[in-house]
């Protein structure tokens, strides 16, 4: 299984990471078509998420393309939102009336606290999927452009297809 | 090299590190078994969640330090906001 998510994170990091969809997009359906309870798969997204950020961070620095006074602000109020979701999806998932939703990249660093105070991050499954996610942001960043967007469409095509037949 | 550039080496330097220490981590809690392992997964967890945060603390401290009041409160109230959220969702285990 640990084979498996490191797999999974490596190839939806190294993907998604170029779609600009961030890796949750396509990590969290196949963590829950795996077994995966959708519990947990919301958060494991949200870190694999948080993971590529933090290995693409040192390389933005250096190429001068962060807008850090932007960033910030925009952020609070992100944070926010993300902190109350955070807390409505735990609501909604204990009464079994939602599935997990995904938090955007942006949000990630302020869901993540709160999911890991709610003791919703599987330790056993994080540890693959940060080292699958940021080996993925080291992989992304040598490979062809066009190459990976074909493959990022495929799999959001098998995924979309997945997800309908079993719907 | 411009002088922003020169003035994010020390945070990049950081970042870098930050990554791969939490790298290190998240394999070893990939293949170790047991409570090392899991303790690795959660230094990992930690790492993932602690880097950013410190470098809003260092982009407040810095704002703060060269007069720059306003965006030093905006990113204070950034790291309230998260405290805050953590602080409810333990709270309301």
């Amino acid at each position: 299984m640990s084979f498996l998510l490191v797999l999974l994170a490596l190839a939806t990091a190294s993907l998604g990471a170029l779609g600009g969809l961030g890796g949750a997009v396509i990590l969290v359906p196949l963590l829950v078509l795996t077994g995966t309870p959708a519990r947990e798969a919301a958060p494991l997204g949200l870190l694999s998420v948080a993971s590529r950020s933090m290995a693409a961070g040192p390389w933005q620095l250096a190429e001068l393309t962060v807008h850090h006074r932007l960033g910030v602000t925009s952020e609070t109020l992100a944070a926010a939102g993300a902190s109350l979701r955070g807390r409505d999806e735990v609501h909604a998932v204990a009464t079994e009336e939602g599935d997990g939703d995904l938090g955007e990249q942006r949000t990630s660093a302020a869901a993540l606290p709160v999911f890991a105070g709610h003791g919703r991050i599987n330790l056993a499954h994080a540890g693959p999927i940060i080292a699958g996610s940021l080996l993925g942001a080291r992989l992304q960043a040598r490979l062809d452009p066009t190459v990976l967007r074909r493959a990022l469409a495929a799999v959001l095509v098998v995924v979309a297809a997945i997800l309908f037949v079993q719907a | 090299m411009t002088a922003r550039r020169v003035r994010y080496e020390r945070i990049i330097w950081g970042l870098r590190l930050a990554t791969r220490i939490t790298l290190v981590a998240a394999l070893a809690g990939t293949v170790i078994p047991g409570d090392t392992g899991r303790r690795a997964s959660a230094a990992a967890v930690g790492l993932v969640i602690a880097a950013p945060l410190l470098r809003v603390s260092w982009l407040a401290y810095r704002w703060w330090r060269w007069g720059d009041r306003l965006f030093a409160s905006v990113a204070a109230s950034l790291l309230a906001v998260v405290g805050a959220g953590a602080a409810i969702a333990l709270l309301t285990r």
